[in-house]
């Protein structure tokens, strides 16, 4: 038990020192998190879009489809991403692995599914009448598109939140794709994974609250946001 | 020109069902209040939606001010939904401010700065929710969400403004204040206002004109002989002036604004006999028309007159075009609104 307070201990300590690891390992989880829930958010919302308000044949099977892919486990995203970057691969030549921008791919193909069905289901529950209002006020079809997302605000919100949540807390791929190289592709994530086992309880602590507190401020922006827009 | 033609309209909403609306022609002229009336289901929403263009024909056209909607272009189409001003059923507010719901469509046509401020507290003004500008949607009352989704449509200065069913779900208190502002609207702003409403009496309080609907088809309403004037008082009694005649009313309702004889209380005579009627007019045949089992005989008497008459009554009279006549009708048959 005398361990844990000391790992505790020494936890604030880092993270209170400002500890240049430390602040590296965070650095790097928040821009590789936040680029990859940017660019999924910039292709996946307007898919999501056009999905939601177009009929064609195959909707459902594909709306189901990206239901599912919301689920997938991320070893699975960091194998299928390895076999294409990896020198052999298909795309080996773009020298990815090993690379903040590997890590970046996984964590965007991780976050696409998840932004695009969330994206979906907020369309989906936007009263119809915002569409023929705004059409009936004269709003050309990108006003009309544009409102209609602004309407499902709250619930693209939570999209884009539940997709960094997943990318910044994901172990897995991280660690395929990037390698967990020392301050080159060392996230929080496989920071912890590696620290835990080496028995360095300190850093790996440090680097869990630090977790924590990221998810709970997200949380808590989330929630002020929500509370915004229902104002 | 016409404000809408309407020529061999249908609309369905699914391939294999019968059709919502079927108008083989309908004529609607500019200026005034015209009232879409019939029964739930009966197609006035539809007919409504297919005039702001928010629906396609099925089959057939809609011509606006002469240019053919349905075969024309589609910013044809986009460009008279700007002339436009609609409320919907039951009108739906985005989720932001009262003011910033009133200025969206102004947003939409680019109006920006003090001008889009300007036309959206005027708006607010005319509803009478000078004050609402910053509240948001969640906090109105019904009426209230009405008057917003009105002011939305007014502050686009329309020329035609189109309101489907609003005041189905408002107290009396707000319906006559609708009322009186989409009264005021056509004073102030020579507008034309398209309004369906299942409440005939509001619509004989309001329709220049009345297009009533059954089953998608328009039907002759029954409603003939529709006046709109005011009450005056003479000495000899109460009377209903319209500009173009007047006839002695019952004293019942000093206020009316509309006045409906019922075409078969209409007598028609070659001479103006004493009898107990108030009301002897002189006029001429404009029109004879064979319905089943009647004939309508339409009289010009300063207004046009219709009357129903039987076929014999007709060859007794020998009635023919432009011939002279009089029109004996009772007081007590005139109903007011």
């Amino acid at each position: 038990m005398e361990y844990l307070l000391t790992a505790i201990t020494d936890a604030f300590g880092l993270i209170l020192s400002l500890d240049p690891e430390v602040f590296t390992i965070t650095l790097l989880s928040l821009r590789v998190a936040g680029t990859a829930t940017v660019l999924a958010a910039v292709t996946g919302i307007p898919l999501a879009y056009l999905v939601a308000t177009r009929d064609f044949r195959g909707k459902s099977a594909l709306i189901t489809v990206f239901n599912t892919l919301m689920a997938l486990p991320t070893v699975v995203v960091g194998l299928f991403c390895y076999s294409f970057l990896s020198r052999k691969g298909p795309l080996g030549f773009l020298d990815l692995l090993f690379t903040p921008s590997g890590i970046i791919l996984g964590d965007i193909i991780l976050a696409f599914p998840l932004i695009v069905g969330l994206t979906i289901a907020a369309v989906n529950a936007v009263d119809p009448r915002a569409r023929i209002t705004a059409m009936s006020l004269g709003a050309s079809p990108r006003l009309v598109s544009l409102t209609i997302l602004i309407e499902a605000r709250f619930g693209l919100m939570a999209a884009l939140f539940n997709g960094f949540g997943r990318v910044v807390a994901e172990v897995g791929s991280a660690m395929m794709l990037g390698g967990n190289i020392r301050g080159y592709t060392r996230t929080i994530t496989t920071a912890i994974a590696l620290e835990t086992s080496k028995g360095e309880f300190a850093l790996g602590m440090a680097l869990g609250i630090i977790l924590l507190t990221l998810a709970l401020m997200v949380n808590f922006t989330f929630r002020r946001l929500q509370m915004t827009s229902q104002r | 020109m016409s404000l809408f033609r309407i020529e061999n309209l249908t609309y369905r909403y699914g391939d294999n069902t019968a059709p919502a609306l079927d108008i083989p022609h309908l004529v609607i002229e500019e200026g005034g209040i015209v009232c879409l009336t019939g029964a739930n289901g009966s197609g006035k929403s539809t007919l409504l939606s297919l005039l702001a263009g928010l629906l396609r024909p099925t089959s057939g056209r809609i011509h606006y001010r002469g240019d053919d909607l349905t075969g024309g272009p589609r910013n044809l189409l986009e460009r008279m939904r700007l002339d436009m001003g609609v409320c919907l059923q039951s009108p739906y507010l985005f989720r932001t401010t009262v003011e910033k719901n009133v200025a969206f469509g102004l947003t939409a046509r680019g109006v920006q700065g003090v001008k889009k401020t300007r036309r959206t507290e005027s708006a607010l003004r005319d509803v009478g929710l000078v004050d609402f500008g910053k509240r948001p949607y969640h906090a109105l009352s019904g009426g209230e969400i009405q008057r917003v989704a009105l002011a939305r449509a007014l502050a686009l200065d329309p020329r035609v403004l189109l309101l489907d069913e609003p005041m189905a779900n408002v107290d009396a208190a707000t319906r006559l204040l609708l009322e009186r502002i989409l009264e005021k609207l056509i004073r102030t702003r020579g507008i034309t206002i398209i309004i369906s409403t299942h409440d005939v009496d509001q619509a004989l309080r309001l329709g220049r004109h009345i297009i009533t609907l059954h089953e998608g088809h328009v039907v002759e309403s029954g409603l003939e002989n529709i006046f709109h004037g005011s009450v005056r008082k003479a000495r000899d009694g109460w009377y209903f002036d319209t500009g173009l005649c007047r006839f002695f009313v019952p004293h019942q309702k000093e206020d009316a604004r509309t006045a409906i004889i019922p075409p078969e209380t209409i007598l028609l005579s070659l001479d103006p006999m004493e009898t107990s009627a108030r009301n002897v007019l002189r006029g001429k045949v404009t029109g004879i028309r064979m319905r089943s089992g009647s004939v309508e005989v339409a009289v010009r008497a300063g207004e046009e007159f219709r009357s129903r008459i039987t076929e014999t009554s007709l060859e007794r009279l020998g009635l023919r075009l432009g011939m002279d006549l009089y029109l004996l009708i009772k007081a007590e048959a005139v109903r007011l609104y």
